[in-house]
């Protein structure tokens, strides 16, 4: 349930990407030593291709090649939180199925956020240069009207995206978006970028714009510089390029069937989809418990709920990378202070309060620095030897009260108060029937509260609305890291993305002392400059600067980060063959999606 | 008391209310703060049987310097999904839902019985007034109203939070109260006193308040009732905010989503809190219904006969069974 929001936070973040990006104007040179990974990145390319011919052997022995399985009449049940009726198939409006999307539209490319590989979807192969990036778009897709899927799409597409203010949008211009031929799209860079960042700028991209539906928008995006009734835009029936095409939506249904004319066609040997509206976590727990769905895409599961389900339901467990970690709102007056949040990062027991949202699950931040990566240890390969520098915040509350008191604070009748007198509190809000969330919520304010802040626990169901619209909150809690293990990415949502510039009101700068060094002489940190400058870096000087960026974290703390994730996913295997998550088609979201067009979900025989 | 006592309903009730009052005042004083993490996950209750299992132990305490034997329990309801024990926190919660309770009781009570009771007795333009004031309060919507309050003001604070719920509550009471006055009003016994030139508050005071106590009695411990399931409701529903479990309404929503009735060992999470909510709210049914012997004043005389007629036949009793006695010699 959680994932699912992350969606429609990028979304709000485009949108306010394309006015931030007009103020920004055209940063030219920046990148300077990403030259490198260029030739490696054709090889990378390549190596997708082969990958992908690759997956039917390598998958286990209930795959599958193309023509081995026979065609069954089975629908596969899964379950959608948006009600099916009021879906909007407009990627850029409200109410857009994220998830059952991924099986009516095809995504540019997929990744296994495990390991950071990137898989091919429309695109073929892809080759990054310092200037030029060029992709090439897989035979055979078709749009659901019938069609050809051509590399023209591709470009549309992306012009639109970069138009709307999309992550894209700021490695490539929309007038360098050219198309050589049907099959390849070239893009013009303006710096060089590593290939993690170009490529994981692509990964929320899905084939979902038909150019008979939307080019009034680019042109009117070309020609005025905005396209005010895109977000408003509504579809009948969406034309979709995924491997099932829509058949209806209605108030407790949204149904799709096989569509033939997909390249993967072949790999999938069952007719329908059915996704069934059931939008709490209680409710899915239950059509699982009582096989009225076929699996779920993912979904947080406490232990004693996953035991109770029976020996055919098999779970994929996949690092998130992502997890709870508290927003402090910068234009509160106490949490703008850099010790009242060190103080409160001091304060929480992440060990615990990992075990009480669900041990299995979470894991606690090992050091608060802003790179994801504590379920394998990869932070640690990025910190490198300045990893003893960094504070680790183990709890400790006279440290904690120290900060406090340095800030003018003074603890009276139990209770800390400012040199006001007025009482610290931590009002902290959460999104309601978060489940995992709610438990480790609790044991956050035990801490606080033993500690002498007055904290309690809000589970909002105006949560988004909220945040979002307005910063309604003071202390709120939501995922830390951007779900991708390359550090940019989450450093970049810390320091000068959307959530650090709107949400968190965080400065726009800072003065950060040596790495280790707390009482060393400061140097300013412009954000914006120094992650455009990251963002262009490979090898060791990505290293370096990444080292530096999150040590701005460390010391600053725009979030607190607490926890990380996993999230789980959920197949049956009475009436399905499927693979374990020791298969790296599974780690890619999400399998219910992503597997069918592998030939790695494929119906029994009836 | 005695009248009270003879009646099963008020016995029941009065024991089940008390019961819940020596919960509120000492129970926290004897078991231990329900705390995060302060025992394994999900334990059942009655952990390995209720005989002999290891939910309690024999121990020694020390009072007053005396070593006497006593009982440690160990969580036994079991305990929630963040180890928190299922009794700790029904005891701890009830100071909080009984002044909560009270405080909305004695709200509904005042402000409902004066209004009520002044409109009807006074007539005239006061009661065209106070009446024009209870039908305004008595037609807002209701429940927009509570969640709109609600979200405004964030209540935490148990009395408050009781006065809140409650909002409305009087004026259905004052509305009802009316009407019995201006009935009794008009009896003759009432005439009788006032030509008798009894002063207001005496006619106010020994004619009219005993008349419509019971009424008075149950509408009170109707309201005491409502706030329970309200303050329930919207604990449940997460409209509420909580720093820990201050409600047993907190329990079962947190009971509830995780999966309380999905599975067996989740389910005694949501079936204690649902058991101590329907035992208050019986007590306080049950009690209300066992005060009309008290103060309804046909009720009372019938009693007072019955409970004299049996002081009669005991000391009747007493010589004749002397006089068998002698019989036997």
């Amino acid at each position: 349930m959680s994932e699912h929001r992350t969606g429609q936070a990028q979304r709000q973040r485009r949108k306010t990407r394309r006015r931030f990006i007009q103020s920004v104007g055209i940063a030219g040179a920046a990148g300077l030593a990403g030259c490198a990974g260029s030739n490696r990145d054709a090889a990378t390319g390549g190596d997708d291709e082969s990958a992908e011919s690759d997956n039917s052997s390598t998958g286990d022995t209930t795959a599958q090649s193309t023509d081995s399985v026979p065609m069954t009449d089975r629908t596969f049940v899964t379950a959608t939180t948006n009600v099916p009726k009021d879906m909007q198939f407009n990627p850029y409006g409200q109410k857009y199925p994220e998830r059952a999307a991924l099986a009516l539209f095809e995504n540019l490319l997929y990744v296994n956020e495990a390991t950071s590989t990137f898989m091919p979807g429309i695109l073929e192969s892809w080759d990054i240069g310092d200037e030029m990036v060029t992709l090439s778009v897989r035979d055979g897709f078709h749009w659901h009207n019938g069609d050809a899927v051509t590399a023209e799409d591709v470009a549309f597409k992306l012009k639109l995206e970069i138009h709307d203010g999309a992550a894209i949008g700021n490695i490539v211009e929309a007038q360098d978006v050219s198309v050589p031929d049907d099959s390849t799209v070239e893009l013009g860079l303006k710096r060089a970028v590593a290939d993690e960042v170009f490529l994981y700028s692509l990964k929320p991209i899905a084939l979902d714009t038909p150019r008979s539906e939307f080019q009034e928008f680019l042109d009117a995006y070309e020609n005025d510089g905005e396209a005010p009734g895109l977000t408003e835009k509504t579809l009948d029936e969406p034309i979709g390029t995924g491997p099932f095409k829509f058949v209806h939506a209605r108030n407790q249904e949204l149904v799709a069937d096989k569509f033939e004319d997909h390249p993967d066609a072949g790999q999938i040997n069952f007719a329908r989809f059915n996704w069934n509206y059931l939008q709490s976590n209680q409710k899915q727990w239950q059509a699982l418990r009582t096989d009225n769905v076929d699996g779920l895409d993912n979904i947080f599961t406490p232990e004693n709920i996953s035991e109770s389900y029976g020996d055919h339901v098999r779970e994929i467990q996949m690092p998130a990378n992502w997890g709870m970690g508290v927003m402090f709102n910068h234009e509160h007056e106490h949490y703008s202070q850099q010790n009242v949040k060190q103080a409160i990062q001091y304060v929480i027991d992440r060990e615990k309060l990992a075990q009480t949202a669900g041990g299995k699950m979470h894991v606690p931040v090992e050091v608060p620095c802003g790179l994801p990566g504590n379920f394998d240890g990869s932070y640690k390969e990025w910190l490198g030897d300045s990893l003893s520098g960094f504070n680790k915040y183990e709890p400790n509350t006279e440290k904690a009260a120290a900060l406090l008191e340095d800030a003018g604070f003074s603890k009276q009748d139990g209770t800390w108060t400012d040199e006001n007198g007025k009482t610290l509190e931590f009002p902290f809000k959460i999104p309601s029937g978060w489940n995992d969330w709610t438990a480790g919520g609790q044991s956050i304010v035990q801490d606080l509260n033993d500690f002498g802040i007055e904290a309690s626990l809000n589970p909002s169901q105006s949560y988004f609305d909220d945040i979002y619209s307005g910063q309604k909150y003071v202390v709120a809690g939501l995922g830390w890291p951007d779900g991708k293990l390359y550090p940019y990415f989450s450093l970049n949502k810390l320091l000068n993305g959307f959530r650090s510039t709107t949400i968190l009101k965080f400065p726009r700068s800072a003065e950060v002392p040596p790495i280790g060094e707390p009482d060393g002489e400061t140097r300013t940190v412009e954000f914006e400059a120094e992650l455009e400058e990251l963002a262009g870096l490979t090898g060791d000087a990505a290293k370096q600067k990444t080292q530096e960026l999150a040590w701005v974290v460390n010391q600053h703390l725009p979030m607190a980060p607490l926890m990380e994730k996993v999230d789980q996913a959920w197949l049956t295997t009475d009436d399905w063959n499927t693979v374990t998550q020791d298969d790296e088609d599974a780690i890619v979201d999400w399998p219910p999606y992503y597997l069918p067009r592998e030939g790695k979900l494929t119906a029994k025989p009836e | 008391m005695r009248v009270v006592w003879n009646d099963a309903r008020a016995r029941i009730g009065a024991v089940l209310v008390l019961g819940f009052v020596v919960m509120g005042v000492v129970g926290p004083a004897l078991v231990a703060e329900p705390r995060v993490g302060q025992a394994p996950l999900l334990v059942g209750p009655f952990q390995g049987g209720i005989v002999g299992g290891r939910w309690y132990e024999l121990t020694s305490t020390s009072l007053f310097g005396v070593s006497v034997p006593w009982v440690a329990l160990h969580w036994p309801l079991g305990t929630d999904n963040v180890g928190r024990g299922i009794l700790e926190q029904i005891v701890h919660a009830t100071p909080r839902m009984l002044t909560m309770i009270a405080s909305a009781g004695l709200f509904v009570t005042v402000l409902g019985t004066s209004i009520g009771a002044l409109a009807g007795y006074s007539g005239g333009r006061i009661d065209q007034l106070l009446s024009t004031v209870i039908d305004i309060v008595m037609t807002l919507p209701g429940l927009p109203l509570l969640l709109i309050l609600v979200a405004l003001l964030e209540p935490k604070n148990p009395v408050v939070l009781g006065v809140v719920l409650s909002l409305q509550g009087w004026a259905g009471m004052a509305r009802a109260i009316r009407s019995q006055v201006l009935t009794i009003r008009s009896t003759s016994y009432v005439e009788a006193a006032q030509a008798m030139g009894l002063s207001t508050p005496t006619i106010v005071g020994k004619e009219i308040v005993p008349n419509i106590m019971p009424f008075v009695m149950i509408n009170m411990v109707n309201a005491m009732r409502g706030v329970i399931f309200a303050s329930v409701g919207l604990y449940f529903l997460g409209l509420l905010p909580f720093s820990e479990v201050v409600n047993w309404g907190v329990m079962l929503q947190l009971a509830y989503s995780n999966g309380g009735l999905l599975t067996v060992d989740a389910a005694h999470w949501l079936l204690v809190p649902m058991v101590a909510i329907i035992l208050l709210s019986m007590g306080l049914i049950l009690f209300a219904q066992g005060m009309d012997r008290v103060f309804n004043p046909r009720v009372r005389a019938r009693h007072a006969k019955t409970t004299g007629d049996s002081e009669e036949t005991e000391s009747t009793e007493t010589p004749t069974r002397a006089v068998s006695m002698e019989g036997n010699l």
